[in-house]
């Protein structure tokens, strides 16, 4: 009688999450990478230096947090991407789904694995 | 069955792909929904920072300019890239704008009493103060941060 | 006070089936006072221009929700809409969009009234209250009358329709009036039919289909704000999707 229920609150859920973190953390982040760019910096000095990065990164609770952020803007995206083809009047498939949400998928994975490598070797 | 012939013939319009250049609000709406292409840019960046950082030798007891030449490539030329830097200033603007349009939004899916008994809603003027203040702050603590730790 | 009549152009969107293959545009001077309404244009071009003009109206105050229409392509009551506000503009109306176009200004809006009976807007009472017998009242805090409240005063002019993006890109979407209700009802506390409403509002042309784009609540005659009520849909939809998620049935 009625359409099966939809998968979509899972998705929903992590594009608000990152609509929130893209709009409370992003901006002050963008602004340190565009500090940076004008400073710089050398291996051990000055802003984003190859040792304050090592500090920063060598801290999980910061290596945790960035990854959050960096996550959920990831799946925000995706997800706003993704509907956005729809609205642009491409037909989306289930092949659109795999391939955004894919890339989401695959770009978390790449992260975790990338910041837990740092974290293991400075560890 | 009725003998009546029926003149009914519903016209249907085409949907057009560039409906939203119609009507300036829903031009702004595909900017809002546009600034995700620069979320993703951001976090692409960060994510290419993380991987070059993770391709330098960290085992070295001291950090030479061999040792951490990825990294040193990502920040400076990279980072440092004229082209990167405006794209940079673009995304900043973007996510500034998806967060206004965010933080609009969100007394829309707050709907809560200020007390058990009256009938007077949260303003949604607080919401969007709060939304704000947690923007600042954040922005305060990361460049704190970010100078602070500056070795 | 001597009101001078000032005149504007006023563009209508035509359309005969029975002749016509597609809509075309007629204009008219039409003479208005500062208390002129679009509906009163349309009554003066068709009492003076242009007699076989079609369009739908009966209350002439905003309650009965048929006259609604695109002005200058922004959703529209025309009985609620005035020239003045058009000062030294042209004007063009045109039926309703994202409806198929009957006659003129008349749209068929059976989808809209379709949905609206789907959801089930009226309460049901729930197990408890099977067997009340009915000269007892159930009883209605003014709070909880005023969580629904605001979604209780649609009209079902089709507005929101019009201004839906996604209405437009897909006619299955449930849409903004019929899901507003669906949460109106949901959190009526004499309604006990949450969980006959939930599976419309939990599929893909439910709740799900909307992207928040806002313009249902810009241009609502009555501001019951869908945009805000199909947010709170997604996050009783949601709630009951991670419940179920750890309880299924």
């Amino acid at each position: 009688m009625h359409s099966p229920r939809s998968d979509e609150p899972i998705y929903w859920l992590l594009f608000g999450a990152g609509g929130l973190a893209m709009a409370i953390v992003v901006p002050s982040i963008l602004i340190v990478l565009l500090a940076a760019g004008v400073a710089s910096p050398d291996v051990n000095e000055g802003l984003l230096s190859f040792a304050q990065v090592k500090g920063l990164l060598g801290n999980w609770f910061l290596s945790l947090i960035l990854f959050g952020v960096v996550f959920l803007t990831i799946w925000h995206s995706c997800h706003r991407i993704y509907h956005t083809l729809h609205d642009l009047t491409i037909h989306t498939t289930k092949l659109h789904f795999f391939v955004f949400y894919g890339l989401a998928a695959c770009l978390s994975f790449a992260l975790l694995a990338l910041q837990f490598l740092v974290y293991c070797k400075l560890f | 069955m009725s003998e009546v012939k029926s003149y009914r013939k519903p016209f249907t319009p085409k949907v057009e792909a560039n409906w939203w250049t119609k009507n300036p609000f829903y031009t702004r709406y595909m900017l809002r929904e546009g600034t995700c292409l620069l979320g993703l840019f951001v976090s692409c960046e960060i994510l290419l920072g993380i991987f070059l950082f993770a391709m330098c030798d960290l085992g070295a007891a001291e950090a030479t300019a061999e040792s951490a030449a990825p990294y040193m490539w990502w920040i400076n030329s990279f980072v440092g890239n004229p082209i990167v830097m405006i794209l940079n200033l673009i995304a900043l603007a973007a996510v500034l704008f998806h967060a206004v349009t965010f933080f609009n939004m969100m007394p829309q899916a707050v709907r809560i009493f200020m007390n058990k008994n009256t009938t007077d809603l949260v303003p949604g003027s607080f919401i969007v103060i709060g939304l704000y203040a947690a923007l600042a702050a954040c922005t305060v603590v990361v460049l704190i941060l970010a100078f602070a730790s500056i070795p | 006070m001597e009101q001078s009549k000032k005149t504007m152009k006023i563009t209508v969107v035509r359309y005969r089936p029975e002749q016509d293959d597609k809509p075309w545009e007629q204009t008219f001077d039409v003479p208005y006072i500062h208390e002129t309404s679009v509906l009163e244009a349309l009554f003066y071009i068709k009492d003076h221009f242009e007699p076989s003009l079609s369009f739908r109206w009966s209350c002439r105050m905003a309650v009965c929700g048929s006259c609604g229409m695109m002005v200058n392509g922004v959703p529209h009551l025309a009985c609620k809409t005035f020239l003045r506000d058009y000062e030294g503009k042209s004007m063009r109306i045109a039926p309703l969009d994202n409806f198929p176009i009957e006659r003129d200004l008349v749209v068929d809006i059976s989808d809209l009234i379709e949905k609206i009976e789907r959801i089930k807007p009226y309460i049901i009472p729930a197990e408890k209250d099977k067997n009340m017998p009915l000269t007892k009242a159930y009883r209605q805090t003014p709070q909880q009358m005023e969580a629904y409240r605001q979604f209780a005063q649609c009209i079902n002019c089709g507005c929101c329709y019009a201004a839906c993006p996604q209405y437009k890109l897909n006619k299955d979407f449930i849409g903004p009036a019929a899901l507003t209700l669906l949460y109106r009802y949901n959190i009526d506390n004499r309604d006990g039919g949450k969980e006959l409403r939930m599976p419309y509002m939990n599929a893909e042309e439910g709740v799900w289909s909307c992207t928040s784009v806002g313009y249902c609540s810009e241009v609502c005659p009555k501001h019951v704000d869908p945009s805000s009520a199909l947010l709170l849909g997604k996050k009783m939809s949601a709630t009951d999707y991670v419940f179920k998620m750890f309880k299924p049935e």
